[in-house]
């Protein structure tokens, strides 16, 4: 056997590592919130109009309209994130042609931050874990698309674009309620 | 005219324990030393029949190394360890020069620091600061290697191995998978990587 003939050959393999590792695509942290009806465990899309607005930060989705689901950031030091979720009737305006919100609710998502890499050249991220929520909702009689009850689906805010978490609503009333008052 | 006949050593004829030998691998301290990471190993094996050569390696791995593009710093110095058994696949038996197939189990727990840019909140307008220090992983490997060595001078003989690692197992810390592991090397979604050594070894 020329060992000393194998000898260079396997050197020229040897001592490399040769991982890749690729960024991901997407690198947008949101959470997202779903809505569903409370009657039978299903999707629905909203039968009226949605924004949110959040404590110290503003307007986070404004005017959410016949969709199912919505997908919102999370403070990165804050411990809990306050949402304002403002409802209004899809065809009711001012003068000027801006929304009237009606009622609006508060809801809560209290959360733990950290760090995230997937790689040293690709850019850091911060994720989140969810760890409560609590909502203050309004009455039915101010109007009638009331949330019933709060879940949280999945706790971990990442890269995935899964829903979150899920509101259920009481919707035995939205439509005629929507028609009836919406000007 | 003269003619040779080819001396070989039957089994019986080589001791139960032929030998042993420590080694040190050159590469990873070159690579610990002038690279983004590497490690400082020895290892010891000793021979069995001239065939079996059961190995332990321990060293220490290095990584301080700052990306150019995401200014992300990543910083460990910590222990591992790797156990296993080398096949001698040279007919002669007592040679040093061999080649060889072998095995290798590894572990290493290991903490690390990890800082970086502060990331900017769009919307609550504050930023996170990303410095994460005593991060606390783990991770256990496995290795199929192929390795040969040469006799250079009495009982000093140099020698490469080629490796290839699969991670078994790893226990994060919260940022995700740790840059560098230990003894296992650059690591990553991937769940293997190659590598190697650049040997030197004593063996008696």
């Amino acid at each position: 056997m020329k060992f000393k003939h194998l000898f260079p050959i396997i050197g020229l393999f040897a001592t490399t590592a040769c991982t890749s590792i690729d960024c991901s695509l997407d690198s947008v942290v949101v959470w997202t919130l779903t809505f569903y009806d409370s009657a039978t465990d299903s999707p629905i899309k909203l039968p009226c109009i949605l924004s949110v607005d959040a404590e110290r930060a503003g307007t986070l989705y404004n005017q959410a309209y016949n969709v199912s689901s919505i997908a919102l950031p999370m403070s990165h030091t804050a411990d809990a994130d306050t949402l304002y979720l403002k409802w209004g009737y899809q065809n009711k305006a001012d003068a000027n042609g801006n929304v009237v919100y009606e009622v609006t609710d508060k809801l809560v998502v209290a959360h733990e931050n950290y760090g995230h890499f997937d790689a040293m050249d690709c850019p850091a991220a911060v994720f989140h874990t969810i760890t409560g929520t609590h909502l203050e909702g309004h009455p039915f009689a101010e109007f009638p698309f009331t949330i019933d009850s709060v879940s949280i689906i999945r706790p971990q805010v990442d890269y995935q674009d899964v829903e979150n978490i899920r509101l259920y609503f009481n919707t035995s009333a939205v439509s005629d309620g929507s028609n009836s008052n919406g000007k | 005219m003269v003619q040779y006949s080819k001396v070989t050593v039957s089994k019986k004829d080589v001791p139960l324990f032929s030998g042993y030998g420590i080694y040190t691998d050159l590469c990873g301290m070159g690579m610990a030393t002038f690279s983004k990471w590497g490690q400082y190993e020895a290892g010891a094996h000793f021979g069995i029949k001239g065939k079996y050569f059961p190995a332990v390696e321990v060293g220490v791995g290095r990584s301080n190394h700052t990306d150019s593009r995401s200014n992300l710093h990543y910083k460990t110095n910590a222990p591992f360890f790797r156990i296993g058994l080398d096949y001698n696949l040279n007919k002669d038996l007592t040679s040093h020069n061999r080649y060889y197939v072998g095995l290798r189990y590894g572990f290493s727990a290991f903490t690390y620091d990890l800082d970086g840019p502060a990331i900017p909140d769009e919307y609550w307008h504050e930023n996170y600061d990303f410095n994460m220090h005593n991060m606390k992983g783990n991770a256990h490997w496995g290795e199929i290697l192929f390795g040969i060595q040469t006799q250079l001078w009495k009982f000093i003989n140099l020698g490469w191995t080629f490796r290839y690692r699969a991670r078994l197992y790893e226990k994060q810390a919260a940022p995700g998978h740790a840059y560098y592991v230990p003894g296992y090397g650059k690591n990553g979604e991937s769940s293997g990587t190659f590598g190697g050594t650049f040997n030197i070894i004593f063996e008696l």
